[in-house]
């Protein structure tokens, strides 16, 4: 079966810095002599090297592409986008998965792109998430740590204050026990 | 009567339009396929079919059991052309009786109706890979369960990818002092 992992977005843009002559230094001495672009590339030598399919939503895809056009480089984005398709899976969001972000966002300390992604991981079955960012990795570790020892008291709850919600359909409820067999990582 | 109301359209009747619009021959069941669900998807004729995710994308088999009726009809002629060794591809033509349905059902054709089918020109020229590529691209639900993602979207190793694109806007970034992650929440607020 295949190894679906997700990488942040920061990460992602990080890897479009790397060209062929940082690549081959790397190869040849172990570093780029920088320590946030070595990261990137042993990232991406032991996720080639584990056979690990890169899945992103197409939030992470917008990420990129708000960010590429405030640096003023839109025209490069189709280039971007085209390399991006051809080493990542870029999947949609959906209804549910959103209302989990929603719970997500409302009570964790999430940027609300942040939020989606989680949300996503959890529902597309991602094995690993790749993370830089503290306080996102320390949030996703909360919610680990929370429904260890809450379960889904916390998402129940949250829902049945809500007045149309009626409770939380058990595809919302299987999908968030996923965070319990993430691998979170930070690099 | 509102004009963005939805026309319907008979299955049977669509793909009669489609093979004629086709010059009377499509490569590919797959092909097929997805043309229909591209205008299910694209345009505002209704087509009564039911469309679910499979290994190809997204697959109706109403449009098999359909082409199967017009095969017995001998409405239409199927052949299968191997074009590697280990893979094959069914080619469909119109026979004469059918062309001669498909060529009155499009005559018949509404204007608002061939304008939607319009759609479907830029296929016109394309192989049955492209326009997968262009369903999986727009409509990445459908390629849920496909097991020919990686070839569709011509998968390859990263580093083969990276070829420096984003050094300038990296650097830029990093000697402002901030980091890749604040510059991409910041894009948020735009």
């Amino acid at each position: 079966m295949t190894k679906l992992t997700f990488i942040d977005s920061d990460i992602l843009f990080s890897f479009f810095a790397i060209n062929k002559e940082k690549e081959n230094k790397y190869f040849e001495t172990g570093s780029i002599d920088n320590e946030d672009l070595d990261s990137i590339m042993k990232l991406i030598e032991e996720i080639e090297s584990n056979n690990e399919t890169i899945c992103l939503s197409e939030i992470s895809v917008l990420e990129i592409l708000c960010t590429i056009n405030r640096q003023k480089s839109s025209f490069k984005i189709p280039t971007i986008l085209t390399k991006i398709y051809k080493f990542c899976d870029i999947l949609p969001l959906n209804n549910l998965l959103i209302k989990l972000s929603w719970f997500i966002g409302s009570n964790y300390n999430y940027h609300s792109g942040d939020a989606l992604h989680i949300s996503f991981c959890l529902f597309n079955n991602i094995k690993k998430m790749i993370l830089k960012d503290k306080v996102f990795y320390e949030s996703c570790l909360k919610i680990k740590d929370d429904y260890k020892k809450k379960g889904f008291q916390e998402i129940e709850t949250f829902f049945q204050n809500i007045d149309y919600a009626q409770g939380v359909p058990e595809r919302i409820l299987q999908k968030f026990s996923n965070i319990e067999n993430l691998i979170i990582k930070r690099i | 009567m509102d004009l963005m109301e939805d026309k319907k359209i008979n299955l049977g009747d669509l793909i009669f339009i489609l093979f004629y619009k086709y010059g009377g021959k499509i490569k590919g069941s797959t092909k097929l396929q997805k043309l229909i669900d591209i205008i299910r998807l694209d345009t505002d004729l209704k087509v009564n079919i039911e469309y679910s995710p499979y290994k190809y994308g997204n697959f109706s088999q109403q449009v098999n059991d359909t082409v199967q009726v017009f095969l017995d009809n001998q409405w239409l002629i199927k052949e299968e052309f191997m074009y590697q060794k280990d893979k094959k591809i069914n080619i469909f033509r119109l026979s004469s009786k059918g062309k001669k349905i498909a060529k009155v059902l499009y005559d018949n054709l509404l204007t608002g109706e061939l304008k939607s089918l319009n759609i479907l020109d830029k296929f016109i020229n394309k192989n049955q890979e492209r326009i997968i590529a262009y369903s999986y691209f727009w409509y990445p639900k459908t390629a849920i369960k496909s097991r020919i993602r990686e070839e569709i979207f011509k998968r390859s190793p990263i580093l083969s990818n990276l070829e420096g694109d984003l050094e300038q806007e990296y650097n830029s970034i990093i000697n402002s002092g901030k980091s890749v992650k604040e510059v991409i929440q910041e894009s948020w607020k735009c």
